[in-house]
């Protein structure tokens, strides 16, 4: 493996961990697919549908999400937002990334050790 | 719009029936949405480059249709380690247990190598059926929720009895086996036949001095409790302090038995030729000398296992 699929390949595993706060916190404001996967683009984060969709699916089966379909532009879609149990989860997990982004901070500027 | 009706209809032929109308909708809302946004851009129809690259970004339907699917992994991640292990235990035992099995019926038949080819070709198709068993056990164990904190549950005590493990290469444990099985069935057939009668070739007769028959059993233990030690080594998959030393007690036994018949005042007689004048008793010295050097060859050997298993046991020194 070159060096650079091991960069991509760490790069996916880094993202794949903070994919679902990212899509728990936007879905704080309702959502249907197309309209959360281009909001997360103009924020910065590309999800294809592939899998943004199963995972809003996932989510709202572990009770995360709440979803319900309804009509806009003449177009059946199915909307998302986050359920109470996900509104807890979500401040709970925004507090655990807060953390462990400090602590991750202290480590990656910390003067580097002289052996 | 032919294409999109295409992927849609192939994603939905991977979706179980209770997933299929509501995904397919969901993704034909998102990808019409996307396809009148990017018209709208262009000021123009999309082409059908373009629309198939669209879908292509999707992902391919069954990959899609996967990720909505629970459990896509035949044994997890947190199952794996104790699979593994239950495999090798459940291939060593059958396989042990065929070996024992088959082991007389391979000595005793005249055709030794074909009896044991075909013992390592049901070999393998009994391997492909541990392995479809275990896999389709823990495959269960998984789907019903069997709690995988009892598959890892120990005792820190119990641990401390193991040893630190000394790999072995099983492939060369396995025809080091293999040799053992043929040199004993080579000793048998061709002591039992040799020590009451000869090689007799159409012009020359030889045979092997009769005092080969004193070393007839003790050789065919030593060769039998080392083939014996061998499938204990393959069965752990490791040295351990019980088979380095049963290894080197049966070294220093080879060496004995070669000291033994080193002390033979001759290897082999050659009787005067039937056929020619020629006497070919003659070359008795130079068979005898022949046979001096194999015995050297087999001394080194088992010197070298012997200093290799003695070394070998510093790893475990120290260790309970």
């Amino acid at each position: 493996m070159s060096e650079s699929e091991h960069y991509q390949k760490l790069k996916l595993e880094l993202r794949r961990g903070v994919l679902i706060l990212a899509v728990l916190a936007e879905l704080r404001v309702e959502h249907y697919g197309y309209s959360l996967r281009k909001n997360m683009l103009q924020k910065g984060l590309d999800i294809d549908e592939g899998t943004l969709y199963p995972l809003m699916r996932r989510l709202e089966k572990q009770e995360l999400l709440t979803s319900m379909w309804r009509e806009e532009n003449n177009r059946k879609k199915r909307f998302y937002q986050l359920s109470e149990i996900g509104k807890t989860t979500l401040e709970q997990l925004t507090r655990d990334w807060q953390n462990v982004e400090s602590t991750l901070n202290n480590i990656l500027n910390s003067p580097k050790e002289i052996n | 719009m032919q294409m999109i009706n295409n992927y849609l209809n192939s994603l939905e032929s991977y979706l179980p029936d209770e997933l299929k109308k509501d995904v397919r909708e969901e993704f034909e809302a998102s990808i019409y949405d996307q396809f009148e946004e990017r018209q709208e851009q262009l000021n123009r129809d999309l082409t059908e480059i373009e629309q198939e690259e669209m879908l292509v970004k999707i992902g391919h339907p069954m990959q899609v249709a996967a990720r909505y699917l629970p459990n896509q992994k035949l044994i997890s991640e947190s199952y794996f380690p104790a699979y593994k292990k239950a495999l090798k235990i459940a291939i060593m035992i059958v396989f042990s247990i065929k070996i024992l099995l088959a082991l007389p019926a391979i000595i005793s038949n005249g055709h030794i190598i074909t009896s044991a080819m075909v013992m390592f070709a049901s070999f393998f198709e009994t391997a492909l059926w541990v392995f479809a068993n275990v896999t389709v056990i823990f495959y269960l164990m998984e789907r019903f929720g069997f709690d995988v904190k009892y598959l890892y549950s120990f005792s820190a005590k119990d641990l401390r009895g193991s040893s630190p493990k000394l790999s072995l290469s099983r492939v060369e444990t396995v025809f080091e086996l293999l040799f053992l099985v043929l040199a004993l069935a080579w000793w048998n057939n061709m002591l039992s036949s040799t020590l009451t009668g000869s090689f007799d070739a159409e012009f020359i007769n030889v045979s092997l001095n009769s005092e080969w028959q004193a070393v007839f059993w003790s050789v065919n233990i030593v060769l039998g409790l080392e083939a014996a030690n061998c499938l204990h080594k393959i069965a752990l998959g490791s040295y351990s302090r019980l088979t380095l030393i049963t290894g080197i007690i049966l070294n220093i036994a080879s060496v004995a038995i070669l000291f033994q018949i080193s002390q033979f005042s001759k290897f082999v007689v050659v009787a005067n030729s039937k056929l020619t004048d020629f006497d070919w008793a003659k070359i008795e010295p130079f068979i005898n000398i022949n046979v001096n050097i194999i015995l050297a060859v087999i001394l080194a050997i088992n010197l070298w296992d012997l200093y290799s298993s003695a070394k070998k046991m510093r790893h475990f020194k120290g260790n309970y």
